[in-house]
């Protein structure tokens, strides 16, 4: 079996086989002036064309081979015309060839050498060859002749402006003549294939014509091609001729092809001034016919136009303000969706989508173009009554597009909220459709680090972004995915680190509105969202300190009523290390700012977090790791008097020997023992306390609770930990910390740490002390600060003086 | 061998993105190692510090594991880069905040020859006894009740055989600062 | 006559014919640069160009008159739905870029391989080719001459000519330089042309039609 592909390539070659021949033969005759002969193997070669077996494709193969051959002929002749050379009869004579495909292929040939050497013929013999050429009535065979003739024409059509009176020469206006009759015969067979053959060939047929429109396009771009084509005849004579015959056809693939067609080979200048009229007759075209494609290609070619001549300032620019684009195409779209009953609703969008690009490009400061936009979108879903767009649908997918189109190309949010269609024409998306947006417009600004910058903004971006905000949503039921959820959120609390105003009272009024918004998003969202609102709250109230304006204190107080506030609806929605976390931080803040009745302030902060910690946080490694944030936080803060200072410091204590696990209570204890030391109070000046014995105090019940600990091995860690300790506080000037107590706890230690097993955890612990007592050799060797003499005495052996260290460990017990 | 240093970043809760003048110098295939001080917040930026390169150590800062408990970071961690010993531990566990005697005590229960700590939100890197500390500053800059300054800032380690040369990064206005310390181990 | 000997008298004929082809992407300036050759008119105005279309231009080279036929084609692949016959019998390929839009710089490896495939010439790597840069009266500019030469070299020292065709710069010269190019072609394939005497034969068996009656 023959595949019909090399079934095609064989009746090819044969065909280029006889024409290679027939071309040697005939340009042989030339050579030998022998014109009859060649005019015989022309005519021969030519009868190639009238196969039947060729698909569109191969036939243009053979026919360009075949007229590249002619054109040997066409220069001989030429040649010997100009020399003079009368061969009169020549074009009478070419007549009697015995087939009209080859005839009218020669009759072409001649006549255009005719054209050439007198031109006085040029009218009348462009008129009679396009009148001839009807003989052909098969639509392939038809097509290549008629292009044939359109190819040779090219540079004899004539090319003047109209005048006064008979003109044998012939004008523009011969060849306006000329190409249209030609388009349209063309165009005629074009769509005579549609109708030809059996219903079940019709998808091969729509492709072999798909293949054969440029022929028919050519017919434009001939008529582009006239210089003496002016605007003036453009609008009377060609356009209304080429949209006659589009309209009159009646078919939509012919349509498509040449609406698009005339877009593309006619220049903008042109287009701009006859939107109407080409408007209007897609308005008329078959309802098979994507009008959608059509508006949208010729509006994106005038916004790119738009955009060329602003950069070399052509005229183009004013014409642009003149002839009112946006008015005229919205007008238009606007009628062609009235009247086109089958349009889809998805192609209605695209059309928006376009309008909105060309608006954008055309005019880039005309916001309000796209706010119609908008509005005519929104009335078209009103209309066709579509709401909750889903999200996988072409309609949702174009309105996405068309929802971000501003986005992209002002990357300003606020410009979004400018727009008083757009939150409207949202709502015509379904619930993922809309929070997908909201996304794309939270990472549009986070990426453009766009500020909003005040309430009534802020509010209404807020209230756009709905879906991600609150929990009040038409939210499908079933599982949520935490997963996402967390980072919808986290993204939304970046974003609230966008709403601020240099303004503070401006920032307290959008943080006064963020929250009241906020808030309504129940306890899986405030986690998130609060926390950004508390930390700007706590840096405007810095900001006030700074600046110290007539109210500031009043200011800095509300501010903290706002916060204290916000972090109670974290501790109501079940939360509590975050909100200890906060109030620990407000409680620095506070500190630091120092505005009237500060203290009192800090004080209900401190005993929030207090109470969030002994009533709300059960797990033992939770605890630890707030009581050892709360005694760091404490010892930051100087602003208690001694009143508030002592009762915080022993809760801390008390609640340190509290913790469940005894290694934690001993380094707890530990921890505490600095808040007696380094912490500052009112009635210290905001000196440190230096509290002596409390701190020894706290230590020692450190080594009660170590001692209590049943793993020997977790007992020795406690007790290098707690030397650390100690040798930090003799170091720091503690005179309660002597050395006599050092060198009772290093001897414990050596003895200890001789009866652990050999272990990762032993060699561990044996590292952790040789590095302390290697410090302490360093610090013995080249002593700093003003106590020289003060490591006197300390034994890093103490092996060698057993019985003395003996003596000293008892004292040690007794104090 | 490259090692980033950095931490406190307190995305979302203080701060919404690194500085974007970071971003740009921090690109994927040139680290070999991070080290994160803590308080990364969130999943979305520990996935970020994971595109930069694949062995990234994370210690829990006292904002991390709030709100999501997942995360589940170690307190302290040792890790060996070379010839050095490296110990990791955010530092507000460390009372006084910042103090360097009280950091010394970490460094020797770690057993480390450089101890990185955060927290303070202020870039330090210094030498206390023949050991070498370095905190990071944040990243991004976050607010810090004790401190209204914050400049945004990380830290560069490169370490050859028994050398650090640290490269900070810092943030002033509009421009990257850039400072150069050597450490050398005895 | 012997057909060898008659072809070589067909190549010295007063008159030659040469084909020339122009591609490139879509708005690079093909049509004009053939207006400004041919007749020495430019228009800002962009029209798109379907399928192919050529004109002709007589000139003298090296005391020889030569018709050159210079094919314009469309930039754009949808204006090209009957495929690209007119490659064939090519005497030289004008490939052309616009200096300002580097992609129409990066185009043109594949508009080469595709001249190649379709038009499939005797001796591919030593077809003649000219490379044009367009519209350097345009700012600002995206390819260098440095570079554009760099690529003329790797692809075995194609001639390359800066152009304006608005302002008419170094048009001549480059159409020059295509014609020459494309005459020096056709004279080294003219010689090889020896498979002809086969072909005589088949000169007088023709090949019945399809269609028989005239009107069809």
């Amino acid at each position: 079996m023959v595949s019909p592909v090399e079934e095609q390539e064989k009746y090819l070659h044969d065909a280029l086989g006889v024409v290679k021949a027939q071309a040697f033969h005939m340009k042989r005759a030339l050579d030998k002036n022998k014109l009859m002969d060649a005019l015989k193997n022309a005519s021969a070669m030519l009868s190639e064309l009238r196969t039947s077996l060729l698909s569109p494709k191969s036939y243009y193969e053979l026919y360009m081979a075949i007229t590249d051959e002619l054109r040997h002929m066409e220069l001989y002749l030429v040649d010997e015309f100009q020399r003079g050379r009368k061969v009169h009869d020549l074009y009478e004579l070419v007549q009697y060839a015995g087939n009209i495909v080859p005839r009218l292929y020669l009759l072409i040939t001649v006549g255009l050498v005719y054209i050439k050497t007198n031109s006085a013929l040029r009218r009348d013999l462009l008129k009679d060859l396009v009148e001839m050429c009807r003989g052909v009535q098969h639509p392939l065979r038809g097509l290549f002749l008629r292009n044939y003739l359109l190819q040779c024409t090219r540079n004899v059509l004539p090319d003047t402006p109209d005048i006064e009176g008979d003109n044998p020469e012939g004008t523009v206006k011969d060849s306006i003549d000329f190409v249209l009759m030609n388009f349209a015969e063309m165009n005629k067979l074009w769509v005579r294939m549609q109708h030809q053959g059996h219903s079940r060939d019709r998808q091969a047929r729509e492709r072999e014509r798909e293949e054969l429109r440029i022929l028919v396009g050519t017919n434009l771009v001939r008529l582009s091609q006239l210089e003496s084509v002016t605007l003036e005849k453009y609008q009377k004579m060609v356009l209304p001729g080429i949209l006659e015959q589009v309209v009159s056809c009646r078919d939509a693939i012919a349509q498509e092809y040449l609406m698009e067609c005339i877009i593309q080979v006619f220049p903008d200048e042109f287009h701009i001034q006859t939107l109407n009229a080409f408007l209007k007759s897609c308005a008329e075209l078959e309802s098979g016919v994507n009008v959608k494609n059509i508006v949208i290609s010729l509006m994106e070619r005038l916004a790119a136009f738009s955009q060329r001549s602003d950069s070399i300032g052509g005229e183009g620019t004013q014409i642009l303000q003149e002839v009112q684009l946006f008015e005229v195409f919205s007008n238009q779209v606007s009628s062609i969706i009235a009247n086109r009953q089958y349009l889809p609703p998805e192609d209605m969008v695209a059309l928006q989508v376009a309008l909105v690009n060309l608006a954008l490009k055309c005019y880039p400061d005309r916001i309000d173009y796209i706010d119609k936009v908008m509005l005519s979108s929104v009335e078209i879903f009103q209309r066709l009554g579509l709401e909750h767009l889903e999200s996988h649908t072409p309609v949702a997918k174009e309105l996405q597009k068309l929802l971000k189109i501003p986005l992209d190309t002002y990357n300003d949010i606020l410009v979004i909220l400018k727009l008083k269609h757009y939150a409207g024409l949202m709502q015509h998306l379904d619930y993922y459709g809309r929070k997908a947006l909201s996304i794309y417009i939270l990472n549009n600004t986070l990426e453009n680090e766009t500020i909003v910058p005040s309430a009534e903004e802020a509010e209404q971006a807020l209230t756009l972004l709905n879906t991600l905000v609150t929990d009040k949503n038409e939210h499908p039921v079933g599982e949520m995915d935490m997963e996402e959820l967390m980072e919808e959120q986290c993204l939304l609390a970046r974003f609230i680190h966008q709403l601020k105003s240099d303004v503070p009272d401006e920032h307290y009024l959008i943080l006064q509105a963020a929250k009241k918004i906020l808030v309504t998003g129940g306890p899986l969202r405030i986690k998130y969202t609060l926390p950004p609102l508390v930390f700007q709250a706590y840096q405007l109230a810095y900001k006030y300190r700074k600046l110290k304006d007539e109210r500031w204190e009043k200011k800095c107080t509300k501010i903290f009523q706002f916060c204290h506030q916000t972090i109670t609806a974290l501790v109501k929605a079940e939360l509590a290390e975050l909100p200890l976390r906060l109030f620990l931080q407000g409680a620095l803040a506070i500190d630091r700012i120092a505005f009237e009745n500060h203290e009192t302030v800090a004080y209900e902060f401190m005993s929030q977090a207090f109470s969030l910690y002994e009533d709300e946080i059960s797990d033992s490694k939770a605890q630890l790791a707030a009581i050892t944030l709360i005694v760091g936080t404490l010892e930051q803060i100087s602003c208690f008097s001694e009143e508030n200072a002592e009762p915080l410091r022993t809760q801390c204590a008390l609640a340190a020997s509290k913790l469940l696990k005894k290694p934690d209570q001993c380094r707890g204890v530990a921890t505490c023992s600095h808040l007696f030391w380094s912490g500052k109070t009112q009635a210290s000046n905001g000196e440190e306390g230096h509290d002596g014995k409390r701190v020894v105090e706290c230590l020692k019940k450190g080594l009660r609770i170590a001692k209590q600990c049943m793993d020997i091995s977790v007992q020795v860690q406690l007790f290098v930990e707690l030397l650390n300790h100690y040798i930090f506080f003799f170091e720091k000037g503690n005179e309660q910390v002597d050395v006599e107590i050092l060198n009772q706890l290093i001897k414990k230690i050596k003895e200890e740490l001789a009866n652990l097993e050999n272990s990762d955890e032993t060699e561990q612990i044996t590292k952790h002390f040789s590095n302390t007592l290697a410090h302490l050799k360093l610090r013995m060797e080249s002593p700093e600060g003003d106590t020289p003499d003060a490591y006197k005495g300390i034994k890093l052996n103490p092996e060698e003086t057993a019985d003395e260290t003996k003596e000293v460990a008892k004292k040690v017990e007794a104090k | 061998m490259l090692v980033l240093v950095l931490g406190d970043l307190h995305i979302p809760h203080r701060c919404s993105s690194l500085p974007a003048k970071f971003k740009k110098l921090l690109v994927p295939g040139r680290i070999q190692h991070i080290l994160c001080t803590g308080n990364l917040c969130t999943k979305e930026s520990y996935d970020y510090l994971k595109t930069l390169a694949s062995d990234v150590h994370v210690v829990r800062g006292d904002f991390d594991d709030v709100c999501n408990h997942n995360l589940n970071y170690p307190e302290q961690k040792v890790v060996t880069v070379g010839q050095f010993r490296i110990g990791l531990s955010h530092g507000h566990q460390v009372v006084p905040w910042g103090d360097p005697e009280a950091l010394s005590l970490i460094q020797r229960q770690l057993d480390v020859d450089i101890l990185i700590s955060g927290h303070t939100h202020k870039f330090e890197a210094y030498e206390h006894e023949n050991k070498f500390y370095i905190n990071p500053g944040s990243a991004t800059g976050a607010y810090n009740a004790l401190d209204t300054s914050i400049t945004p800032s990380f830290v560069l380690m490169d370490i050859q055989n028994t050398t650090v040369v640290t490269y900070v990064y810092q943030l002033m206005g509009e421009d990257v600062k850039v400072e150069r310390i050597e450490y050398k181990k005895i | 006559m012997h057909a060898i000997t008659y072809l070589r008298n067909m190549a010295s004929r007063k008159k030659t014919l040469l084909k020339v082809i122009i591609l490139g992407d879509s708005s690079v300036g093909k049509t004009s640069l053939m207006n400004q050759y041919v007749n020495r008119k430019f228009t800002n105005q962009y029209k798109a160009t379907i399928g192919a279309d050529f004109l002709t231009k007589e000139l003298t080279v090296d005391d020889r008159t030569v018709t050159m036929q210079i094919w314009d084609t469309a930039g754009q692949e949808r204006f090209q739905s009957l495929g690209v016959a007119f490659y064939r019998g090519a005497d030289c390929c004008v490939l052309v870029f616009d200096v300002t839009a580097p992609n129409t710089f990066k185009s043109l490896d594949s508009w080469r391989d595709e001249f190649l495939i379709q038009a499939s010439p005797r001796e591919p790597e030593n077809f003649p080719f000219v490379l044009l840069g367009n519209k350097v009266d345009l700012e600002p500019r995206a390819i260098s001459s440095k570079r554009a030469q760099q690529w003329c070299q790797s692809k075995n020292n194609i001639p390359y000519f800066e152009t304006s065709a608005k302002e008419g710069l170094n048009v001549e010269q480059a159409f020059m330089a295509i014609a020459k190019n494309a005459l020096a072609q056709q004279n080294s394939t003219v010689d090889l042309y020896n498979e002809f005497p086969d072909q005589i034969k088949l000169t007088n068996t023709q090949k019945p039609s399809g269609g028989s009656g005239c009107c069809q």
